[in-house]
């Protein structure tokens, strides 16, 4: 992940490294765009630290508490304009879309020497948010690549599926050995984004940046479905509920790497 | 182009998020680990379709194996020819007769449906158990046609006493290969076989190895028949099993737990005569204990 981060960094340096090689005077990205509004295109890379509800559980090898964090990773995409206020200063509006997938499962073999699997514990969360930004840009025109920090304000919507499955198979000698968690919550919320990030410009408009975020989310939602099983008993209880009024507010942290151009 | 280039690396970079891990959840000291064995073995055998092949194949009431005539070779280290007749089958026994030149291995051998099913259970067993694996294992588990079992077996004589390679100063150690050939009685397998031993006797000897290859052919001709026992100084011919009334008849024991312990000399099947005579399968070269 480190290798991918810091290659995605480089990005305009191997933009100017390719293409101005042994080039001397000031080719950057100041001279071409530095005083004009322009469209911006970015792609990046996002992790949400999200915490998850689960109706609890403890079964013989997993504890579903009520409360999960968990990282989830996916990608975001934004078009917008950058407007040029003079001084250095520019301000852009976006669009952004954000679409992450994170599955995490953990295969409980039977023992060391023993090659069955014998549990397993299944975590996804599926998340898409859709957004309006404006940032506030400040551009230093230095030689080989510009450096722009930026502050953005955001707001939005999006929606999230929880998904946790759990099952253990049990020995044929146990009597109702098997155990089950299949759980499925799906929350809808409302979103607000802060966020202080830089980015790194190459004279042809080509970009990365980094950007970390916080994200009040205001879950308005919550849809919960499934049921669950313990050793021992042939009952299934049914976990499933529905509650359309909720205003539950959750404070996310984001981390966005990606590549992007100006045009 | 180069652009297109640095998104991949972002796509592939966020594809290879996702977490699979593994952990194990019994050790040795737990009550449920002898579960998970018992656990682990049962699926071995279900999913290995060699021993649904062998089940069939043992099916008592399929008389095609019957009038049936097999030659087994055994090669130069210790040469040996046994003529093998499918006598009768019956749901409950097979009846098989044995001829040879050395009148030891003369015999009728009574392998009963009950032999067949301990026989195969002990090789689902061998083969599926992992607290075997150190000295048995068994391939061919998917195979339609033969399965092949691996079996290590060594007697200690003197334990290494100078520690300098962790080889014992005095051992018999043998590896025998056999086949179960679902074209075969089950019984077979001791005959249709690989047996290479491995000795030292006498301290500071060097190790002596032998080796024996036991191969099973059909006759199909009187030629294949006569050729090995023109030496007899019994007037029948190898294949002629018209008067084997002489012959000791042996039962056949399966000793199926014998594998519990890799010791030089076990062997999963024994003869024993109903009429105090001797009951010999095949010696084979540099093993010196044989049934």
């Amino acid at each position: 992940m480190k290798k991918i981060i810091i290659a995605i960094l480089f990005v305009p340096f191997l933009g100017l490294a390719a293409d101005n090689f042994l080039e001397f005077g000031d080719v950057n990205f100041g001279r071409d765009f530095k005083e004009k509004s322009k469209w911006i295109f970015k792609l990046g890379s996002e992790t949400i630290h999200y915490v998850s509800k689960f109706p609890e559980y403890k079964g013989e090898h997993v504890t579903v508490e009520s409360e999960e964090a968990d990282n989830v990773n996916g990608y975001g995409l934004s078009l917008g304009r950058d407007f040029y206020l003079g001084g250095g200063v520019s301000t852009s509006f976006q669009i952004s879309g954000l679409y992450s997938k994170t599955l995490d499962k953990v295969t409980g073999k039977a023992a060391k020497d023993i090659n069955i699997d014998f549990s397993e514990v299944r975590t996804a969360h599926q998340m898409t948010a859709y957004e309006a930004s404006f940032a506030l840009n400040y551009l230093f025109d230095y030689k080989v690549v510009d450096i722009q920090p930026f502050i953005e304000f955001g707001a939005g919507a999006g929606e999230v599926l929880n998904q946790k499955e759990y099952h253990r198979r049990g020995f044929p000698s146990e009597t109702e050995g098997s155990e089950e968690y299949n759980v499925s919550v799906k929350e809808k919320f409302a979103l607000t984004r802060l966020s202080i990030g830089i980015n790194f410009i190459s004279y042809k408009g080509l970009m990365s940046y980094i950007k970390v975020s916080s994200v009040p989310i205001f879950i308005t939602k919550r849809e919960t479905d499934g049921r669950t099983n313990l050793k021992g008993t042939a009952v299934y209880q049914d976990v499933s509920s529905k509650d359309s009024s909720l205003n539950e507010k959750q404070n996310l942290t984001m981390i966005s790497i990606g590549i992007g151009s100006y045009f | 182009m180069k652009k297109w280039m640095y998104l991949l690396i972002i796509f592939i970079g966020a594809m290879g998020c996702d977490e699979f891990t593994e952990e194990y959840l019994y050790d040795e000291n737990d009550p449920e680990y002898a579960l998970a064995l018992q656990l682990a073995e049962q699926e071995c055998i279900s999913g290995a379709t060699i021993f649904n092949v062998l089940d069939t194949a043992g099916d008592f009431l399929n008389t095609e194996q019957e009038g049936k005539i097999y030659k087994i070779s055994q090669d130069a280290n210790n040469p040996t020819t046994l003529y093998v007749y499918i006598q009768q089958v019956t749901a409950s026994a097979m009846t098989i007769a044995v001829n040879s030149s050395e009148t030891g291995y003369r015999k009728i051998i009574n392998f009963t449906k009950t032999n067949h099913d301990e026989l195969l259970a002990a090789l689902k067993t061998m083969a599926c158990n992992s607290l075997y694996d150190d000295y048995v294992s068994v391939s061919g588990l998917d195979d339609n046609d033969q399965a092949k079992l691996t079996w290590k077996r060594e007697s200690i004589g003197k334990a290494d006493d100078d520690d300098a390679d962790d080889i014992p100063e005095l051992y018999d150690r043998e590896t025998n290969v056999y086949v179960f050939d679902k074209d075969l009685p089950l019984l077979f397998y001791y005959w249709n076989a690989e047996k290479t031993s491995k000795r030292v006797l006498e301290e500071d000897a060097a190790e002596v190895e032998t080796k024996s290859v036991i191969t099973i052919t059909d006759v199909t001709s009187e030629q294949d028949c006569d050729q090995d026992n023109s030496s007899s100084s019994i007037p029948i011919t190898a294949c002629d099993f018209n008067d084997v009334t002489s012959f000791p008849t042996c039962d056949v024991t399966v000793n199926s737990t014998i594998f519990s312990t890799s010791s030089y000399g076990n062997n999963l099947i024994s003869l024993s005569s109903t009429n105090s005579k001797t009951c010999t399968l095949l010696q084979s070269a540099g093993v010196t204990i044989q049934n």
